[in-house]
């Protein structure tokens, strides 16, 4: 639809990322190469943090081909190995907000690679919560026939999981009710 | 490392959803939400360093599909993948793994972090060092291919036009 295609023009002219990452606005750039630039934050959760941008202009990281996800996590391991060595840091986070309800807040997918320090009050800290057998099964139950999709292939070992033919019909995790539309989620960063 | 509580829970299957040759993704049983996925090479190593590009990049290829998982199958509406990669970064297990944690508005979670404000001086200092130790950022490891099995050579046997040959010369006039 021209429409559509004319708004992800407009997003990537407004997305100021696309611009850092290109070279257009001035950035404190530590590396670069043909398809990723990475900046250091101007918002710092510690000194030395960097924004890992792919160039091309993606909102978040399902819509990210397979190959590109794959160079931007290794330069992530390689920026991470350079934080280590050039910021004597005692640990890195990397860090991915897909999504507002995530806390992402920019419109063009970042890796976060931050350095850390013992004690540095950094609250990137996930919480264990308990959870019953019943709910973790149930959980799976939902979760396997989606992994299998998107993976190829998932575990198959609950006792009560139909026959092979039953599960080519494509299980209900399509129904609307409970499954999210990436394309909105995307959509609502661009504006 | 049979110590390990995450090689452990892999030998076990334990909650298991992926697993092939290099890589198993599980329920995390101690979720920061519902349906918290942990994604880990199933070669035991400590810290991101350790393991291997190639392995690197599977893992992150295989996280967003996990992630796309949530999306599509628990109505997650957001997803955070985090690596804590060091005891300051909060690792609690001595073996490298991928978080994918669902997000919901609202859900009692919060990642965010208050900005530590730098003088530009300190930024531009900060810039210079972090740049020259990425100089040395090298080439991708590519995973070697296995090793060629190299077949004895077969036995020539003899075919039926030599077997006519080696009988005419056999021939006696």
């Amino acid at each position: 639809m021209p429409e559509q295609e004319m708004n992800i023009e407009e997003i990537k002219k407004q997305c100021i990322f696309c611009h850092i990452a290109a070279g257009r606005v001035a950035s404190k750039k530590v590396h670069e190469d043909q398809k990723v630039s990475a900046v250091l934050d101007i918002n710092p959760a510690n000194p030395g943090h960097i924004l890992l941008l792919p160039k091309e202009h993606f909102s978040i990281m399902p819509q990210i081909p397979d190959e590109d996800i794959g160079y931007l996590g290794m330069t992530a391991k390689a920026l991470s190995s350079t934080l280590l060595r050039a910021m004597k840091c005692h640990g890195t986070t990397i860090f991915v907000a897909n999504g507002v309800a995530a806390g992402q807040r920019a419109q063009h997918f970042i890796i976060h690679v931050i350095p850390r320090m013992e004690n540095d009050s950094l609250s990137i800290e996930l919480p264990e919560r308990k959870i019953s057998a019943e709910k973790l099964t149930e959980i799976k139950k939902l979760l396997l026939p989606a992994v299998k999709k998107t993976l190829g292939k998932a575990v198959e070992d609950l006792p009560e999981k139909p026959t092979e033919t039953a599960e080519k019909k494509e299980p209900e995790h399509k129904k609307k009710s409970d499954s999210a539309d990436l394309d909105d989620i995307s959509r609502l960063l661009g504006t | 490392m049979s110590d390990c509580d995450i090689c452990k829970q892999i030998k076990e299957r334990n909650n298991l959803l992926y697993e092939d040759e290099k890589i198993a993704a599980f329920l995390s049983l101690n979720p920061a939400t519902a349906g918290h996925i942990i994604i880990a090479p199933k070669q035991h190593a400590p810290i991101l360093e350790q393991v291997p590009d190639f392995i690197v990049s599977e893992l992150f290829i295989k996280a967003n599909k996990l992630s796309i998982a949530c999306f599509e199958a628990i109505g997650a509406e957001g997803t955070n993948i985090i690596i804590q990669n060091g005891i300051a970064a909060g690792q609690s297990v001595p073996h490298t793994t991928i978080h994918i944690v669902p997000r919901k508005e609202n859900d009692g979670l919060n990642l965010l972090w208050k900005p530590k404000q730098q003088s530009d001086e300190q930024m531009s200092t900060l810039e210079l060092m972090i740049k020259e130790e990425a100089k040395k950022i090298a080439p991708f490891e590519k995973e070697k291919p296995k090793p060629i099995e190299i077949k004895k050579p077969e036995e020539i046997k003899p075919t039926k036009e030599e077997n006519y040959m080696i009988k005419q010369l056999k021939r006696i006039p």
